[in-house]
């Protein structure tokens, strides 16, 4: 219950996010962003073929993958300091709350899984 | 002088990692004599004695074919190392295992070191090393390179059989009766002859049952003929491994215990990274990143320095006035020098977000899923994301091919990634493209780039012609599990493999801009139009007359040659127009050139000469000028062709 | 049969390996010994290479390499795309993804359903009485057993 309920969340949130990136013209961070969304929605992919573990495998490389991006866009953010500063867009706030609750997914999945 | 010990293992048991745990800093990287396989080395002092650490190449097996085979073994017999330590990996201990008997076959004085015990332990599996120590009659120490376990005590062990002088490991494993009926016959015939006692007679018996070239030539040169076929040779061999993992599973049985029963965190990561949809997308967006980190978030870190480069320059012409000495500091040696060190920070950036994506296990991944579109480039996986760093710079390019694997695939990579376009040739197409192609700008430019990926692909399947006769790389390769990096290990990766650059900065590059700043500051003390550049520009027109260049274009080419978007500039001094007069110096140029040499000259600085930083790191990577010269002469013949030919079908059709 | 032609999710044992002399100790030495128990785990996105289990490590190989190993099936179950024809199978697992699964669930194939080959090319099979027609890539991906 709770994976199908963390994938579709997740998926859903992040596909919102990509598609708002692609409209504002930031077209690679918008695949990147589908991309994550997809990862989570292949979640379903055997409905009928395998249970629980399969969702928490992809819940799993979810977070990992949604870890490494938003990390990389606060370094981005940090080091841009040095010059002319990077503003977060209010998307951008969004793309890191949707990726703490990934890596909240990503810690239940861990522990009961592997 | 300090005793030598060897750490010999599979690739990805962490054999690195243990290596950096055992020396700490104190360690430094060479290449192997005549050839570009990283050597590493480090010294610790231990209770009083200095013991040196050589990390050989990661291997399967001891055969003499493949490189890394080559110089583990050569190593092992030549230099003799006081004692071998043959680390496994905890979780997969059987390939290691084989291993560790190949190297027993051929020497006393062997240890075993199973790694990654946290791991193991973790998952349910528990390992009895006085088992292993009894079935293979060696030393045996437990480890963790990243907690930093077992670590003294392995140290320990080493120094116990450095000082005492007993010879260790007794145990031989026995091959099938046919088998060992020929080993004992040709055992009887190598203990005869003399020149062949520095080896282990069982071990040449062996091995010449393998068919091992280098052991067969050997015996042949002490008058032992081959006199056993090819396909028994091939049948001795699979025999003699069989029963190899045989002995390895029976221990395996007594010395492991393991309750392995949720899913592996690996395999689970694993379903969705390599999946038969998602894993392209995956492997993009990591790329984008990848991408993203070495350029985007490092131009701050390019800024700084050229900044910084810029106010020393300036302080110094207030210091020193003007004059040549002058000019040749600040703007010979500051401003080639500089404009190379500014990719320093996308260099280091670039190992950084690789050596992540190595030490979290992802490259290989991403090697698998894209393995498919290079392989009708008769090309690997793994040479795609080193050919694709060439978009941003193809130095990166170039330096990120040492961890290709075949030595053939490498080279091929080192001499098509120039032809990638890099991000400093776009200023040039900007320029032309701008004064030229108005309203076509985005179209022009993605036609470039499409073409500069045709000419890579084609130069690449062309090459491997030349070279290899069109076989393909094989795509041998195991996928290890998922590790979070470390940071010191990360650290050291990174500066292994960014300290080369540093050290080409300071040698090639700077003659290199020292003989631009002389070719463009004499005869006549600055004057650009006038200086020994135009006049090689002058020279060197007719040879470029078919293709529509004046002299101006050809002075710009060849300052070119220190970095592609020097061009750019040359042309602003030309002209007469400072840099920030764009829209005057696109009249200039837009009446100078016609549309169709306007395209000649880009496709022209497509292709030719990789800049200078290129031709070094082309040099040093591919292990000879040799190479470097090649790469130079067949650009410049491709550049001038692709001109020639655009040249003349434009001139029919206009 | 070779190793390439092995479905993904099978086991097969190895029998012999025919590499060139330069490949062949590492492919030993990586664990492809006559004996040794290879599970084929995924396919790359384009089908070309796949992901080999053995002895513990994952490891690639390209179809071309692959087919160098010579290896025979392990126990009773194998993908249908290999079964002989004439005889009676039974349905033990599925291969495929939700949409792989409603297209049997519609051809009324499912766990345990009986199954008997009747032609390899095209493959017909007889399906509880009646003749169904399935694609090499279906077939690959129902692994049955012989009854």
């Amino acid at each position: 219950m709770i994976e199908s309920f963390l994938i579709s969340i997740l998926g859903g949130g992040y596909a919102a996010l990509g598609i708002i990136y692609i409209a504002t013209g930031n077209i690679l961070w918008g695949f990147l962003t589908l991309t994550l969304s997809a990862v989570y929605f292949f979640g379903f992919e055997k409905v009928l073929g395998s249970g629980k573990e399969h969702k928490a495998s992809h819940i799993l490389t979810g977070g990992i993958f949604a870890l490494i991006a938003s990390g990389f866009l606060i370094i981005e953010w940090l080091v841009s300091l040095l010059s002319e500063p990077v503003k977060p867009t209010t998307v951008d706030w969004w793309f890191l709350g949707v990726s703490v609750v990934a890596f909240l997914g990503f810690l239940f999945a861990r522990k009961k899984f592997v | 002088m300090a005793d030598i010990v060897a750490l010999v293992g599979n690739p990805n048991v962490g054999k690195t990692s243990l290596f950096n745990a055992l020396t700490g800093s104190r360690q430094y990287v060479a290449n192997w004599p005549g050839v570009t396989v990283s050597r590493k080395e480090g010294i610790r002092r231990w209770r009083g004695r200095e013991i040196k650490f050589v990390d050989l190449p990661g291997i399967y097996s001891l055969g003499a074919l493949s490189l890394d085979e080559k110089i583990t073994r050569e190593y092992i017999i030549n230099e003799a190392p006081e004692v071998v330590v043959v680390v496994v990996d905890a979780l997969n201990m059987e390939q290691g295992l084989y291993l560790l008997l190949e190297v027993l076959e051929m020497r006393e004085n062997v240890m075993l070191v199973v790694n990654a015990i946290d791991e193991a332990r973790k998952r349910g599996v528990y390992i009895n090393k006085y088992e292993l120590e009894k079935h293979f009659g060696v030393h045996t120490v437990l480890t963790s390179a990243v907690t930093g376990e077992g670590v003294t005590e392995l140290l320990d062990k080493i120094l116990h059989m450095l000082t005492s002088k007993q010879v260790h490991s007794l145990v031989e494993i026995t091959y099938p009766e046919e088998v060992e009926d020929k080993i004992n016959k040709i055992v009887e015939i190598i203990r005869k002859k003399k020149e062949l006692h520095s080896y282990k007679p069982r071990w040449l018996a062996v091995k010449f049952l393998e068919g091992d070239a280098q052991v067969l030539e050997l015996l042949k040169s002490c008058g032992i003929e081959d006199e056993i076929s090819q396909e028994e040779h091939e049948k001795y061999r699979s025999l003699i491994a069989s029963r190899r993992y045989e002995y390895i599973e029976t221990v395996m049985k007594e010395a492991v215990s393991s309750k392995m029963e949720k899913m592996s965190f690996s395999e689970a990561i694993d379903h969705v990274m390599t999946h038969r949809f998602l894993g392209i997308p995956i492997f993009l967006s990591f790329m984008y990143l990848a991408f993203k980190f070495t350029f985007d978030v490092m131009a701050p870190f390019s800024e700084l320095i050229d900044s910084g480069m810029a106010a020393l320059g300036d302080w110094l012409r207030n210091v020193m006035g003007d004059g040549w000495a002058t000019s040749l500091v600040v703007d010979g040696v500051i401003g080639g020098v500089g404009g190379v060190l500014v990719f320093v920070p996308n260099i280091f950036g670039m190992f950084l977000a690789l050596g992540f994506m190595e030490e979290f296990g992802y490259l290989p991944r991403a090697a698998f899923v894209v393995d498919r579109l290079m392989y009708k480039l008769k090309l690997s996986g793994r040479s795609f994301m080193s050919l694709i760093l060439g978009f941003g710079c193809n130095v990166p390019a170039i330096m990120s091919t040492r961890g290709i694997g075949d030595p053939r695939e490498r080279l091929i990579t080192i001499l098509v990634s120039p032809f990638i376009t890099c991000s400093a040739r776009l200023p040039v197409y900007l320029l032309l493209v701008g004064a030229l192609f108005r309203g076509k700008e985005a179209a022009m430019i993605f036609i470039i780039y499409l073409s500069s990926m045709v000419l890579t692909a084609l130069s690449s399947i062309l090459w491997n012609k030349i070279l290899f006769k069109g076989e393909p790389v094989p795509l041998i390769m195991e996928l290890p599990r998922y590790r979070l990096p470390t940071l010191k290990n990360l650290m050291l990766y990174v500066w292994d493999r960014g300290k080369h650059f540093l050290e080409k900065a300071g040698s090639i590059i700077l003659i290199a801009s020292i003989l631009i700043w002389i070719l463009g500051y004499f005869p006549n003390a600055g004057d650009i139009n006038t200086s020994f550049a135009a006049h090689m520009g002058k020279a060197l027109e007719p040879i470029f007359r078919p293709l529509g260049f004046n002299w101006k274009m050809v002075t710009a080419l060849i300052f070119g040659m220190a970095a592609k978007e020097v061009v750019v500039s040359t042309f602003s001094m030309l002209y007469g127009f400072s840099d920030e007069a764009a829209a005057a110096l696109h009249q200039a140029i837009a009446a100078d050139f016609t549309p169709v040499t306007a395209l000649a000259f880009i496709f022209f600085v497509m292709a030719y000469i990789p800049c200078f930083a290129t031709i070094a790191a082309i040099a040093s990577e591919s292990g000879s000028w040799k190479w470097a010269w090649w790469s130079v002469l067949y650009s410049l013949s491709v550049a001038y062709v692709l001109a020639l030919i655009i040249v003349v079908v434009g001139g029919m059709i206009a | 049969m070779r190793l390439s032609e092995a479905a993904v999710g099978t086991r097969v044992r190895v029998i012999s390996t025919h590499f060139p002399p330069s490949l062949q100790n590492r492919i030993l030495g990586l664990g492809f010994v006559p004996g040794s128990v290879v599970e084929v785990v995924r396919e790359a996105p384009l089908g070309d290479p796949r992901v080999y289990l053995v002895r513990g490590k994952m490891i690639t190989l390209r179809n071309d390499e692959a087919a160098m190993i010579e290896v025979e099936p392990i126990g009773r179950q194998l993908p249908l795309s290999m079964a002989s024809i004439g005889r009676e199978y039974s349905v033990v697992d599925f291969m495929g993804g939700a949409f792989f699964m409603s297209r049997m669930a519609s051809l009324g194939i499912q766990k345990g359903s009986r199954i008997r080959v009747m032609s390899k090319y095209p493959l017909i099979a007889l399906v509880n009485g009646r003749q169904v027609r399935l694609g090499m890539g279906m077939a690959e991906k129902i692994i049955v057993e012989e009854v």
